[in-house]
């Protein structure tokens, strides 16, 4: 028995094990493997390779059971998932059904999962704004959370160093709160969003209208060449998974490049259920993997775990890693695992119209948007809420077919579609959300999942500091598009429950007092330093950026701070 | 009250009337009169012509396959309704079948019923009318001859001149 489990124990051991394949795990992945680690990558969805398991892609409208809808059965049966704007027919197979992973509402919250290599790299937005020293202040200056315990300077080199893999189309806009990065050439804003930013710029001098920058390719460097990627065609049909690698995934881009080094082995339907800890070198030994498929549990080693599980996940994860030194989760001596989780307030958006610029129109598509990053209480705070709001913009200009015609007039009307005499106007806000010790999530004492694993217990809403901001976003908007000719202004409220931002994060989060938090700097758990989490869980703040890229760069420079510290013999 | 109105046409079978549908439907695919009177409601809106219409590309299948899949019972029970509203008025009118009139007395009927048919009825003909606009904008007759789709139009122009 003993030589049997010594020989299972040399067989599954690793440099290094990196929980979860998405967009963070991904990056994990490669940075360690390319440092010359071995390194095993534990996905616990199925195995989804690059194009050829996009069995979407390249399908046709008609060439679709339902032309892209979904039934009324999936919608019935996933009240939760099917309220995520890029969940349909060409994309249904990247989520979780709501039947596959259960959780508990404490209070409403649309929890919105992928479990597949990748994760959901596939399927997101590709919105890449850098956050600035303005954002990683904030929590200082403001009073919230706590203090972070680093600064932009000491992301900066790394967001160079993802945006230059990743590919990122962007202007240089010199916005000291929206930093410059490594930008390929920025896609267009149209006629009437420039003519809308040249309106504010000269009306509103603490406000910017720029395009957004994306994680797209619009001219393809040598790296991503090597990658296999190229140039973003413009289908916008992200979410099926692009076979030209044009937008970054951890499928197209972290992992094959991983592969490559062969040091990296991918092990897909496997949900690890707990990071072992080893009580007498005082260190994380490994993980404890269920089978998806069969149930079975396997256990793996390695000098160094890296937990990149998506933010609720890894707080589930290490909160069900229980032993006599950590009776309440790994690494949580203060009790705090869990809590202070954020996301981003979208709870109002305006659309309306405008009658100029009919001249012209809109030619081709274009993946990305307009952004008006944050001018709410940026330099001191002056508004009766804490914090702010980026705004994503867009001006469109539709057109129409007069369908109540029957018959060859009806046909000729369809074939002949009129331009609409306006363009129409779009604006929806991204707003930061304070982190509490009251918005948390926990294990369910009682209720398991289909694998056995606790029922994760979300206890998360909004607050009246975000009801403060969304009011001033309403009336900022109302105001700036009035003065701009924008007429039949329509609020949208989303009276939806928090989740479907997507940007959830926290719970696990980094600061400088083992006390308050539960990371330090280089994302490794105060208590336990050979486990780094460096996924949306360590987020302190959430500032108004889209995450993704921030947690893309905290992950580089983990993980290869994480191979420095093996070096030196310090882990 | 419950009335049942039974009547021949061309050899096609009975069907029931408006009030006892309304006494409850069951889920599509209804029966074969109906699927017939819904592919002929087709035809009128999409007709064949000097380009094809919606029978030849296919247009019924779509529609029946949505019917099922992705309407609310509330829909189901509106396009059953207006089917039977058409052939009710059909018989009135004329003392035959909808599926059996001709093209003219087909579209007349259509027409009066999207103005003078109940709510419910009217709210199943707009079902209709606007799942067979999908099925045929959706087409690959209309995808490719008609306004060619774009899968990769590799373009962004965003103040591209109005001819």
């Amino acid at each position: 028995m003993v030589n049997l489990n010594l020989k299972v124990a040399v067989k599954h051991k690793y440099d290094a094990i990196v929980v979860g394949s998405g967009i963070s795990g991904g990056w994990a992945a490669k940075e360690l493997t390319e440092k010359g680690l071995k390194t095993l990558l534990i996905e616990r969805g199925r195995e989804v390779k690059h194009i050829e398991d996009y069995p979407t892609a390249n399908l046709f409208p008609w060439e679709m059971k339902h032309r892209g809808q979904l039934p009324q059965q999936v919608i019935d049966e996933n009240p939760v998932v099917s309220k995520c704007y890029a969940f349909n027919e060409t994309s249904a197979h990247f989520f979780v059904k709501d039947n596959e992973h259960p959780y508990v509402q404490e209070k409403p919250f649309s929890w919105i999962r992928a479990y597949q290599t990748g994760g959901k790299s596939l399927l997101w937005a590709r919105q890449v704004q850098r956050w600035s020293p303005f954002d990683f202040e904030g929590p200082a200056r403001d009073g919230y959370a706590v203090e972070w315990p680093i600064g932009y300077e000491d992301l900066a080199p790394w967001y160079s160093h993802v945006e230059k893999f990743a590919g990122i189309s962007g202007n240089k806009d010199g916005l000291p709160h929206l930093p410059d990065g490594e930008f390929l050439p920025a896609f267009p804003l149209n006629c009437v969003e420039k003519y809308f930013s040249e309106f504010v710029a000269q009306q509103y001098r603490d406000r910017q209208v720029i395009v957004a920058r994306c994680a797209h390719i619009t001219e393809a460097q040598p790296v991503h060449i090597a990658q296999g990627r190229a140039k973003c065609q413009h289908r916008t049909l992200c979410e099926r998974g692009c076979p030209l690698g044009g937008y970054f995934s951890s499928n197209a881009s972290t992992i094959p490049w991983a592969m490559k080094t062969g040091n990296l082995t991918l092990l897909s339907d496997a949900l690890v259920a707990e990071v072992l800890f080893d009580e007498k070198k005082n260190k994380a030994s490994g993980v404890r993997v269920i089978n998806t498929l069969t149930g079975e549990s396997t256990e793996y080693f390695a000098k160094i775990i890296f937990v990149n599980g998506a933010a609720l996940n890894s707080n589930l994860i290490l909160l069900n890693s229980t032993s006599n030194r950590f009776p309440n989760g790994l690494g949580n001596d203060n009790g705090l695992m869990g809590k202070y989780v954020a996301f981003h307030n979208y709870k109002s958006g305006i659309n309306a119209e405008y009658e100029g610029h009919l001249d012209v129109k809109t030619d081709g598509r274009r993946p990305t948007s307009g952004y008006i990053p944050r001018f709410r209480n940026l330099h001191k705070q002056e508004m009766d809420f804490l914090r702010g709001y980026a705004t994503s913009f867009s001006a469109s200009r539709s057109s129409y077919t007069d369908t109540n015609e029957f018959g060859e007039s009806l046909k000729n009307a369809l074939a002949n579609p009129k331009l609409n005499g306006h363009w129409n106007i779009g604006a929806g806000m991204m707003g930061e959300t304070i982190p509490k010790i009251t918005n948390f999530v926990a294990l369910d004492e009682k209720l398991k999942d289909l694998h056995g694993m606790p029922q994760l217990k979300i206890s998360v809403s909004y607050d009246d500091n975000d009801e403060k901001m969304t009011l001033d976003f309403i009336e900022q908007f109302s105001e700036m598009f009035t003065k701009a000719g924008f007429t039949n202004l329509k609020i949208r409220n989303v009276n939806h429950p928090p989740g479907l931002d997507i940007h959830e994060m926290g719970g696990i989060r980094m600061g400088k007092d083992p006390k308050t938090s539960l990371l330090n700097k280089w994302n490794q758990l105060h208590a336990c330093q050979n486990v780094f989490v460096t996924d949306g869980a360590c987020m302190t703040s959430t500032s108004t950026q889209n995450p993704s890229l921030t947690y893309m760069a905290l992950s580089a420079r983990a993980a290869n701070y994480a191979v420095e510290a093996l070096k030196k013999n310090i882990l | 009250m419950i009335r049942q109105m039974a009547i021949l046409t061309g050899g096609l079978p009975f069907f029931t009337s408006i009030l006892n549908a309304s006494v409850g439907v069951g889920a599509f695919p209804a029966p074969l009169i109906l699927t017939n009177t819904l592919d002929a409601v087709i035809d009128v809106i999409i007709p064949e012509g000097k380009t094809p219409g919606a029978l030849s590309l296919g247009v019924p299948d779509y529609v029946k396959i949505m019917l099922q899949d992705c309407v609310t019972k509330d829909q189901q029970n509106a396009v059953e309704m207006a089917l039977k509203y058409l052939e009710n008025q059909s018989i009135i009118a004329s003392g035959v079948s909808f599926v059996a009139s001709n093209a003219e007395q087909r579209t007349v009927l259509l027409k009066n019923a999207f103005i003078h048919g109940g709510n419910i009825e009217k709210d199943g003909l707009k079902v209709i009318k606007s799942l067979t606009i999908k099925g045929y904008q959706t087409s690959s007759h209309f995808m490719k001859q008609i306004i060619p789709y774009e899968m990769a139009p590799n373009r962004y122009n965003g103040c591209a001149p109005v001819n």
